[in-house]
């Protein structure tokens, strides 16, 4: 048995200095996977750091396997971040974006969905009938609208069962129906319920970045009717 | 076979899944690499921090590593990296200019703060004790053997000439030498092992 540690050393001491007659890939693995071995290596490899003048204080004895240790926590957060991030309807992450391209794109088409079922619901003829600085804004919000018809003003459903509503507020991102109304409030209840859910899910699908989007479409009330 | 032939055999098998592979290039180089970075730092709990960092990143990088140049030196390049990256996000100033080639001749002048824990000072003092007495009290064949490869980095081929002896009888006096200083070292490193546990 003795023999056979010093013949095992005399290889580790031949392939420390690179002078290994024979499979030095063989015998290196066969050090990687003997623990008697490992520490020969440690040892020898000490030996040369010391009579070289490398040898430091600033290193735990154990550092190696501190590395190692280090290594597989690095690997197992690796593992984990992957598979948040790979979720049916989730979107990636900030920093994440090279995995799962078509899944913020997801994320955009959602968001225009929303943004379009708030457009939709302007007033388009009655802008017509009545220019006015406001109107200038529909020009903008109603883009891409004109095939839709929005509105009837003389019927409170439109062809495509909308209900009527007009663009009041000069910003280009409010809006309040002309005339309040039972269904002007069922409209305000209808999109805040569309708003909610989308966050809700966007939050349980731990998005991130997709809710700018969503307050594109968030409404509030005009700047001359708050106090804030 | 080349120091760099053995070191990318242990990078292609890190590469293909063996982590214990990465383990041997750690011991083979934790202390230059240590070394090198307190070049940049002067606190010991930097420099260890800075030199696991550096190896993480390595490990990380390793997929990437094609042997177009010498595993020690990529190596050596990405520590001096991470010890300026660390410097500059503490807000610190470095010279300008500096490369592997000076970082490596720069003067061991520079004492690093003493912040370290005083045992560990001490065992770390005993350890180069230990070694460099064990080396003086070696045979004379055996201290110019394992000198000459040490300190002068010659080939066995190169010593064999130098001592006028067969390759195999240097192989051999290189292995005897080692063992001998191997054997006074062992118990300190088995004392220092149960203190830490």
């Amino acid at each position: 048995m003795v023999k056979l540690t010093e013949t095992s050393n005399q290889d580790v001491s031949a392939l420390v200095d690179d002078e290994f007659v024979g499979d030095s890939e063989v015998r290196l693995e066969g050090i990687g996977g003997n623990r008697e071995s490992w520490e020969t290596w440690q040892r020898y490899h000490l030996v040369r750091d010391v009579m070289q003048q490398d040898y430091t204080s600033s290193l735990d004895t154990d550092f190696a396997s501190r590395v190692s240790r280090q290594i597989e926590m690095v690997e197992l957060s690796d593992e984990v971040s992957e598979q948040n991030v790979v979720q049916p309807g989730a979107y990636a992450k900030p920093g994440r974006s090279r995995r799962k391209m078509n899944i913020p794109m997801l994320g955009l088409g959602m968001a225009a969905s929303v943004a379009l079922a708030s457009l939709i619901g302007f007033q388009y003829f009655g802008a017509q009938d009545n220019p006015s600085p406001l109107n200038s804004q529909l020009s903008v919000a109603s883009s891409g609208a004109d095939a839709i018809v929005v509105a009837d003003a003389a019927s409170d459903t439109s062809k495509n069962g909308l209900l009527p509503a007009e663009f009041m507020d000069v910003s280009g991102t409010r809006w309040r129906p002309a005339i309040e109304s039972p269904r002007d409030k069922q409209i305000e209840q209808r999109l805040n319920s569309l708003l909610t859910n989308h966050l809700e899910q966007a939050a349980m699908g731990k998005v991130h970045g997709i809710l700018s989007h969503s307050r594109v479409v968030s409404y509030d009330l005009p700047a001359n009717n708050e106090g804030n | 076979m080349s120091e760099r032939d053995n070191d990318l055999i242990l990078v292609r098998k890190v590469q293909a899944g063996d982590k214990r592979s990465f383990d041997l290039l750690v011991l083979k180089y934790q202390h230059k690499i240590a070394s090198l970075v307190s070049r940049f730092l002067h606190d010991h709990a930097e420099v260890q921090d800075v030199t696991q960092e550096a190896f993480i990143k390595a490990y990380r990088g390793l997929k990437n590593f094609r042997g177009d140049s010498a595993f020690y030196t990529w190596l050596y390049r990405i520590a001096i990296n991470t010890a300026k990256n660390h410097l500059a996000s503490m807000s610190r100033r470095i010279t300008e200019g500096t490369d592997t080639a000076e970082a490596e001749q720069y003067a061991s002048a520079t004492a690093l703060h003493d912040i370290a824990d005083p045992q560990r000072e001490m065992m770390t003092d005993q350890i180069a004790q230990v070694i460099n007495l064990a080396i003086q009290s070696l045979p004379d064949e055996l201290k110019t053997a394992i000198t000459l490869r040490e300190l002068k980095g010659m080939s066995y081929e190169e010593i064999a000439i130098v001592m006028e002896c067969p390759i195999g009888t240097v192989r051999s006096r290189i292995f005897r030498a080692r063992e001998s200083i191997d054997q006074k070292l062992r118990p300190l490193l088995d004392e220092t092992d149960k203190e830490d546990s």
